[in-house]
């Protein structure tokens, strides 16, 4: 979706201020944040959900929002959306399991990603270069809008992995990734910074076309 | 984002935070031992300095260097006691500095360095670093000359990356434990470079 949160490029934030290192102010942000990870961990929704439903607000509630607390509402709106809320006395949410405190650590140290099942071969190959799809969807998308319709080279075959886009509306598909890079100047065009890069993971749906090579 | 004082009465976030807390735990829903775990682990159990072991050992050991780079995930166990679960490690050279984001929300290596700080899920980061990466990189300190190409990584999917910082010159023959010690987590993400020797004496 072409939301705020896809801030990658815009004008206007000022200076990073490199002196803030703050992870939690508080102790309300400490739980939002364990929270939200348990219940990923434990299946009551993926993470690919988690930055939809983070992405899809207000702007400028977005912006006006302190970042723990976007999290919060995020939750909210997801066990809502279960069912758990203070009027149901719903206490069951299907596919999800309840982690107890002593099995936590063991599960979270050796967590390894488990090798998904085989797809037809890539379409692409390293070297070649692609131009990203113009197009824009509506819900939610790793594609960042700065790189749409923009042509770079395919750097490396990273593999399969999760499709972000399906499983953040609770379909599970599976896509190769590449990961491509394109140049400051093929982003920014005259006002880039001289030598410089992004680099950046590719689901194969993101990919329109081949675009032949210029040397 | 305001601190909280404890002389103030709890604010609506720490209300609905509490809220939240106490109808999943009524339900049955989380074990609120489970959410001190991970709060203990955020804290205390990860963060930069599993990082700085790793980037160490590779200075170190050009065997070790070579797997790491070839499959991160396999080998971050031989050294620390997490894995570092799809990441890619990227080697910085006199040819690339290599720098990370996440511009869409904040997507960070946190099982190798942590959690990640307050500017890096500012929107000054998030926005800037892909476009003017140089100046962002200025605001931090670090100058990188324009015969060396600025690689920004966008962790946009399921991949998270930690950078393998240049060794510092005149670090020859130092044991691992003390190379260990010129990691910065900065130098980790490619805002820093690593401490000289005679930087970390004095710090």
């Amino acid at each position: 979706m072409d939301g705020i949160h896809d801030m990658g490029g815009f004008h206007g934030f000022g200076r990073v201020d490199t002196t803030n290192e703050t992870t939690f102010a508080n102790d309300a942000q400490r739980r939002i944040f364990a929270i939200n990870m348990l219940s990923v961990m434990q299946g009551v929704y993926n993470i690919d959900k988690t930055r939809y439903y983070m992405e899809n607000v207000d702007p400028s509630d977005y912006l006006n929002t302190p970042y723990w607390e976007r999290w919060l509402g995020m939750v909210e709106r997801l066990y809502r959306e279960a069912g758990i809320t203070a009027e149901s006395d719903q206490s069951e949410i299907p596919g999800a399991r309840r982690i107890p405190g002593d099995k936590l650590w063991d599960g979270f140290r050796s967590l390894r990603i488990p090798e998904p099942p085989p797809l037809p071969a890539p379409i692409y190959s390293v070297g070649e270069s692609v131009r990203m799809r113009r197009d824009s969807v509506p819900t939610h998308t790793r594609l960042p809008h700065f790189l749409r319709g923009r042509v770079g080279r395919i750097e490396d075959y990273k593999g399969i992995f999760r499709f972000a886009d399906a499983y953040a509306s609770d379909r599970p598909e599976n896509q190769h990734v590449y990961s491509v890079r394109f140049t400051g100047d093929e982003i920014w065009g005259s006002g880039c910074e001289e030598n410089t890069s992004v680099q950046i993971e590719i689901y194969e749906p993101y990919i329109s076309e081949r675009v032949a090579h210029e040397n | 984002m305001s601190d909280q004082n404890h002389t103030d009465p709890p604010s609506d976030f720490a209300l609905r935070v509490r809220a939240l807390e106490t109808l999943l735990s009524e339900r049955g829903l989380v074990d609120p031992a489970a959410l001190d775990e991970l709060i203990d682990i955020a804290e205390a159990r990860i963060g930069p300095r599993t990082g700085a072991k790793i980037v160490a050992r590779a200075w170190a050991d050009p065997d070790y260097k070579r797997r790491l780079l070839e499959n991160a995930q396999e080998v971050t166990e031989e050294l620390v006691d997490i894995t570092g679960a799809n990441v890619i490690v990227l080697e910085n050279t006199p040819d690339v500095h290599n720098v990370i984001v996440c511009t869409l929300c904040s997507c960070y290596p946190f099982r190798l360095l942590g959690m990640s700080p307050g500017w890096y899920k500012s929107y000054a980061y998030r926005s800037r670093v892909v476009r003017e990466p140089r100046k962002v990189l200025a605001e931090f300190g670090l100058t990188v000359p324009t015969s060396t190409e600025v690689r920004v990584w966008d962790s946009n999917a399921e991949l998270r990356y930690l950078v393998l910082p240049m060794r510092p010159e005149g670090t020859e023959g130092m044991a691992e434990t003390d190379l260990e010690k010129l990691v910065t987590r900065n130098s980790m993400i490619g805002t820093g470079r690593p401490l000289t020797p005679g930087e970390a004496e004095a710090t």
